[in-house]
């Protein structure tokens, strides 16, 4: 029997899309988000960085571990659990494996910290040459 | 400086040189996320904004004595927030007494985040266009 006492609250979670050329790195990331290296905000991108690299799985690997029940494809998968732009990260997706980069999946948590839950709740894609981010599945 | 009043409502002390291009230079947002992160903020801070002073010189100055009684009894701020509105004014004369609904600019998580435990003193600091020190 589970019994819950004081504060009850609401959580929430984001997932993303990571589309690397080679492996994730903070430099990569950091030159995408377009911040100052000096900037007095610097740390909380290193958090998002770290929020990311802590729960991001190889995409299809998360798909046969958490989703093959679910969703008869991976394509599938990509499409309707991304149910705000699945459509147009699938094609990215597929290309992006294609070329031999590298995709990743996870979630941000707003049970964590106040920095990964405000991003949490934003709505944001990061790109450059080298790195696309899809966390638009805001599920607030 | 900024001291939340009634529901979702503040007081906020800026500098009256801060401009957009200002704020963003000092975040050090310079393109990508984190340059529409932080104009999403300075739109979020600055939209709305009620100059204090003007509003009661224009319209409740023949009602209260001076800006602190209309701030006491207009909006019920106590005494010892109003002294400190004040003492802060007299330290960084330019910066201006602004009020504004938090909310306002119709995105809820900008507002929470920038004046979070973890922002506050460094949104604070370019807002005012001031070094933040421990009495602040």
């Amino acid at each position: 029997m589970k019994i819950r006492y004081d504060f009850v609250t609401n959580s929430s979670s984001t997932s993303f899309v990571i589309i690397s050329d080679g492996e994730f790195n903070f430099k990569d990331f950091i030159e995408a988000v377009g911040v100052k290296n000096d900037s007095t905000f610097f740390d909380i991108y290193q958090s998002l960085f770290d929020a990311f690299r802590d729960d991001m799985e190889p995409a299809r690997e998360f798909y046969a571990k958490h989703y093959a029940g679910t969703y008869s494809t991976f394509e599938e998968f990509i499409e309707q659990k991304l149910w705000k732009s699945g459509k147009e990260v699938l094609p990215k997706v597929l290309e992006a494996e294609k070329n031999g980069k590298k995709v990743f999946i996870g979630k941000l948590s707003s049970d964590n910290d106040e920095i990964e839950s405000f991003f949490c709740t934003d709505e944001f894609i990061i790109e450059s040459d080298k790195l696309f981010i899809d966390a638009q599945e805001n599920g607030w | 400086m900024k001291l939340a009043y009634d529901f979702y409502k503040s007081l906020l002390l800026i500098n009256k040189n801060l401009t957009k291009e200002i704020f963003l230079e000092k975040s050090g947002a310079q393109s990508g996320y984190s340059l529409n992160m932080f104009s999403r903020m300075y739109h979020s801070v600055t939209s709305e904004l009620i100059n204090v002073d003007l509003e009661y010189e224009k319209f409740y100055s023949f009602e209260y004595e001076n800006i602190e009684q209309f701030l006491y009894r207009k909006y019920n701020i106590r005494g010892k927030y109003i002294d400190e509105l004040m003492q802060f004014r007299k330290d960084n004369p330019d910066c201006i007494l602004y009020r504004k609904d938090d909310h306002s600019y119709g995105d809820y998580g900008i507002p929470q985040f920038m004046f979070s435990e973890s922002m506050y003193d460094r949104i604070i600091e370019i807002l005012t266009l001031k070094k933040q020190t421990n009495e602040d």
